[in-house]
């Protein structure tokens, strides 16, 4: 495992969740350059190289974020709004992964710039499948600008 | 023999002579004729000949057909001329037969020349020498021939000449002769004419000279029988009638002597009477020149009698014009009678007259003169000037009067006019009554009626009121006061009017009314205005709202009885009350932007007013209205509250939704899929009854998933803005259709849409509905092969019905009621899946469109579902 070197950063504050959604991405063996933070500050404070992560290297970016929108501390709408609104972050991709059916969250998720916005499936097959193809495209196929 | 016939004769004798030497030329210019025709005829013989001549020598040098032929033309053109030749005298037919025979004879001759040149062209020398000598003997001929045809012509032209010649001189002898025989003639018998008559007129002219001295006896000598005799005759018998008369009129004169003695005494009487006369008389010719006078003409013009006598008998008047026009009116009708001159004295002294004139004739009839007589009338005319001055002086004061009565009753008449007055007048004795034209018309009339009397009056009064009325007259004749009252009286159209009336006693001098004069007007028009002033009067007096009305110094002009017992003290305070707090600034809005009212809220005794301050331009007052607002300004405050309650619980059921949809789906999730990886991981390790609990566990956390969606949903129905458009029924139908037939591959499915009506409301929400009623169709058709399901809409009045029909399982009716219920269902789960919230949203969002929606079925019979959406249709078009 190369130091540092993510493919998916995972920002989720539910262990089930995150258990079931590393079980998926082991399906593309993508589960090993998974990085998991648990609530939206220390998602900022990786991202920015901020805090615990301050000696983290901006320049190492991840190839997708997965986002979660209702997360403690700071919302997934806010950590996106801070994504977009960095010069040196805002060509992230990140997706949206939450259980939020909601027109508004979608319609602000959009006019933030979210590249797309999954509902995660209730049923785990459904679900395991969601995610899988979630990693396959982000990570392996789509190539990023830099 | 008359003289007459004497001159008939000669001229005769003068026409006769002259048609006898019209003769004579006559016969003289036939012989010249015929004399020149003659010598015509000889030259063109002549000329003839010659030609021939020259044609004979050039057949000679040329022998041929052509000169052949023409000299035969030649020579029948002579011989033409020669047969067609006509005289009359027998030495000239001798010679022109003579050179006929000649002329015949060159044809002779040239005949054989012709024949010698045949002979000619085919002879032999030697005969050709005795033929050339014949032709020269046959030419020696023709010659000898021509030459006696030429001196025969000369002769006849010879002839010719000594004939015209000899005709000539004859007739020229002959007419010198004749006329110098008729001159001699015609000269004497004039000669003796005119000796004869000329002493016949003499011997005639001596007599009657002799006659006309005096010698009545003489008689003219009567010669011959001519007309001078007949004249001397008539003459003499003439000179006798004149000698009887002459006898009888002798005697004439002597009586007429007589009887002209016994008229020159009977004038001299009437001259005297005329030159007594003090007039003066004058007679005038028919020229217009004074014939007569008498003395007072003379005296009156200045002028004596000789002078005046001859001369123009206008220049003795100061307006000859008029003079002369009276003169020529007793022409036109025989006399005139005071006609009115003025002579002039020469001293200047003026004299008027009048003047009596008439014309007098003779004993014809035929007029001679005028006898004028002038009276002298000086003395009266002073006296009439007089007279007519002080009369203008009174008709001129009359006329100012008169002018000032008009004036006046003028005056009366408008003002009563103006004022819609009758007038009248009553003799109380008589009862009868004078009225105005519009006295009658209050009355009903349209004209004065011939006669008016207080019964008359007291009948158009109504019942009711005609008690009164005729008491106060009682009262007002008796002690001699006014009359004044109103009543209602019916008008001869039907019409009931308001009337007043009033009237004043006129008193004699024993102080007893005998008359009274009055006016009356129509106050109908009054009465309805005040009846309607009464009325209107109510409306701010019952207002339950306080009003208010002041002037603009703020005095208290009116104040309802509401406001009066809200304010008892505004009248005191007027303006500076609270209740008019502020009130200029708002009045000035008024005033100047032209505003009508002002409203704003004021608070008085605890309670809340909506104010209203008008200004009343009209009549420049400030009018306020209140308008008790407490009741609904609680309302308000109350709804306030609420609304901002239920705003708060909104968003509290907002905040419910969205951790539902979030929270409660991570458990659920989490179950589902430990379940499953279970069931993956350790499924070798567990019993067949531990597996199918796991799956039993996962598929009750997916069920609850689902109820968790469709409860979402569901509430956001509530929530979802409605954008109201057109929707095109038919193709929402066909679209859904296609989606849910891809997401049932499997399932044999008959689908109909039979006449979709186009549809007004929120397209995303009535998709719904149609996804919805379309999908729970094929869901309840599931045992049926094929499943017909058919989809349509029916007008029925201003209602349009849609539907959507299947042959599934069906329900029972007696559950209808429960069909749209949020969770409800009729079918268990293991018969048919769902949540039952599909229909609890269709009659949500029908109910939202301010529709209806119902079912019908049976079990095992196919359901019938319907809705309708409000009366919108009219927007669809």
């Amino acid at each position: 495992m190369l130091e540092g070197i993510i493919d998916v950063l995972l920002i989720e504050d539910n262990p089930d969740d995150v258990e079931l959604t590393l079980d998926a991405l082991r399906v593309h063996k993508l589960a090993n350059r998974v990085k998991v933070l648990r609530d939206g500050e220390e998602a900022l404070d990786y991202i920015f190289c901020t805090g615990q992560f301050a000696d983290r290297d901006i320049c190492v970016r991840p190839k997708v974020i997965l986002l979660d929108l209702k997360l403690p501390k700071i919302d997934g709408i806010e950590v996106l709004r801070r994504i977009r609104s960095d010069e040196r972050t805002k060509t992230l991709p990140v997706v949206v992964l939450t259980s939020s059916n909601e027109q508004k969250d979608r319609v602000d998720s959009y006019e933030l710039g979210v590249n797309s916005y999954i509902v995660k499936p209730v049923e785990f097959d459904n679900f395991a499948q969601a995610v899988a193809d979630i990693g396959f495209y982000w990570v392996l196929l789509n190539k990023l600008p830099f | 023999m008359s003289i007459r016939t004497k001159l008939l004769i000669n001229v005769l004798l003068l026409v006769t002579s002259l048609l006898v030497i019209a003769l004579v030329l006559n016969i003289a210019r036939n012989e010249i004729a015929d004399s020149v025709r003659r010598a015509d005829f000889a030259d063109r013989i002549v000329i003839g000949v010659s030609d021939m001549n020259a044609i004979t020598y050039d057949y000679l040098m040329k022998p041929g057909e052509r000169a052949r032929r023409q000299w035969e033309m030649k020579h029948t053109s002579l011989d033409d001329l020669m047969k067609s030749a006509k005289f009359k005298r027998k030495e000239v037919i001798v010679i022109v037969q003579r050179i006929m025979k000649s002329h015949e004879d060159t044809a002779l001759f040239f005949k054989q020349l012709v024949e010698n040149s045949e002979k000619k062209k085919h002879a032999s020398v030697s005969l050709r020498a005795l033929l050339d000598e014949n032709d020269e003997r046959n030419v020696t001929q023709l010659m000898a021939r021509s030459q006696i045809m030429a001196s025969d012509s000369y002769l006849l032209a010879r002839e010719s000449e000594v004939t015209i010649q000899k005709a000539l001189t004859w007739s020229v002898w002959f007419i010198t002769i004749t006329l110098v025989i008729m001159i001699v003639i015609i000269g004497a018998i004039s000669f003796f004419l005119s000796r004869n008559i000329t002493a016949s007129i003499n011997t005639l002219k001596a007599g009657t000279e002799i006659i006309a001295r005096g010698d009545l006896e003489y008689r003219v000598p009567v010669r011959g029988r001519d007309e001078i005799a007949s004249l001397s005759l008539s003459f003499n018998e003439m000179a006798g009638r004149l000698k009887d008369v002459d006898a009888s009129l002798r005697g004439e004169i002597e009586e007429k002597e007589k009887a002209r003695e016994a008229l020159r005494i009977a004038n001299l009487y009437t001259r005297s009477l005329i030159e007594v006369s003090l007039d003066p008389l004058v007679t005038i010719s028919a020229a217009g020149r004074v014939m007569d006078v008498n003395k007072a003409t003379e005296d009156v013009t200045g002028v004596p009698r000789e002078k005046l006598i001859g001369s123009d008998f206008s220049d003795y008047f100061t307006e000859p014009g008029k003079a002369r026009e009276g003169y020529s009116r007793v022409f036109s009708q025989g006399f005139v009678k005071d006609y009115p001159l003025a002579i002039r004295h020469t001293s200047g002294r003026i004299t008027e007259v009048l003047y009596n004139a008439a014309t007098y004739k003779n004993d014809k009839g035929e007029i001679q003169g005028v006898f004028a007589a002038a009276r002298d009338i000086t003395a009266l005319r002073a006296a009439q000037n007089a007279l007519r001055k002080s009369y203008d002086e009174l008709e001129h004061r009359v006329e100012e009067r008169t002018a000032e009565l008009r004036e006046s009753e003028e005056r009366l008449t408008h003002a009563l006019e103006a004022g819609e007055l009758g007038i009248w007048g009553l003799d109380t004795k008589t009862g009868k009554a004078w009225r105005s034209l519009r006295h009658d018309q209050v009355f009903g009339y349209d004209k004065i009626l011939p006669e008016w009397t207080y019964q008359m009056f007291l009948a158009h009064v109504l019942p009711l009121d005609r008690k009164e009325v005729d008491e106060k007259f009682g009262h007002a004749t008796s002690i001699g006061t006014e009359w004044n009252f109103e009543c209602r009286i019916r008008r001869t159209d039907g019409a009931i009017r308001w009337i007043w009336a009033q009237g004043m006693p006129r008193l004699n001098e024993r102080n007893e009314v005998v008359s009274m004069v009055g006016l009356v007007r129509d106050i109908t028009g009054r009465k309805q205005t005040e009846a309607e002033t009464e009325r209107l009067a109510t409306f701010p007096r019952l207002n339950p709202n306080p009003i208010v009305e002041t002037d603009m110094a703020g005095n208290v002009q009116f104040v309802n009885p509401a406001a009066d017992r809200l304010f008892p003290d505004i009248r005191e305070h007027g303006l500076a009350h609270p209740w008019l707090a502020d009130w200029e600034a708002l009045v000035r809005t008024c005033r100047e932007g032209g505003k009508e009212a002002n409203v704003r809220e004021v608070t008085a005794d605890g309670r809340w007013y909506l104010q209203t301050i008008s200004f009343v331009r009209e009549v420049k007052r400030i009018r306020i209205y209140g308008l008790d607002i407490t009741e609904r300004r609680t309302a308000e405050l109350e709804l306030k509250e609420r609304t901002v309650q239920l705003e708060a619980a909104n968003k509290e059921l907002e905040g419910f939704s969205y951790s539902v949809s979030h929270d409660l789906r991570a458990p659920l999730r989490a179950i589902d899929g430990f379940s499953m990886r279970l069931i993956r991981d350790f499924g070798d390790k567990l019993e067949e009854d531990g597996v199918r609990k796991l799956h039993a566990i996962s598929r009750n956390a997916q069920q609850m998933g689902q109820l968790i969606d469709d409860l979402l949903s569901f509430s956001r129905l509530s929530r979802k803005e409605m954008h109201m458009s057109r929707v095109n029924m038919e193709a929402m139908a066909r679209d859904v259709w296609r989606e849910i037939k891809e997401s049932n591959p499997n399932r044999e499915l008959d689908f109909r849409i039979v006449n979709m009506i186009p549809l007004f409301g929120d397209a995303s929400l009535i998709r719904q509905v149609v996804v919805n009623l379309l999908s729970n169709a094929v869901k309840f058709t599931r045992d049926r092969k094929p499943a017909v399901i058919e989809t349509g809409s029916r007008k029925e009045g201003s209602e349009i019905t849609y539907y959507v029909k299947d042959n599934g399982a069906g329900f029972d009716m007696r559950y209808s009621d429960k069909l749209f219920g949020v969770f409800e269902r009729l079918h268990r789960p293991d018969e048919f899946e769902g949540t039952g919230v599909g229909l609890a949203i269709v009659q949500r969002i029908i109910h939202r469109h301010g529709g209806r929606v119902w079912a019908d079925g049976k079990v095992n019979g196919g359901a019938t579902f319907n809705f309708t959406v409000a009366g919108k249709e009219k927007n669809i078009a």
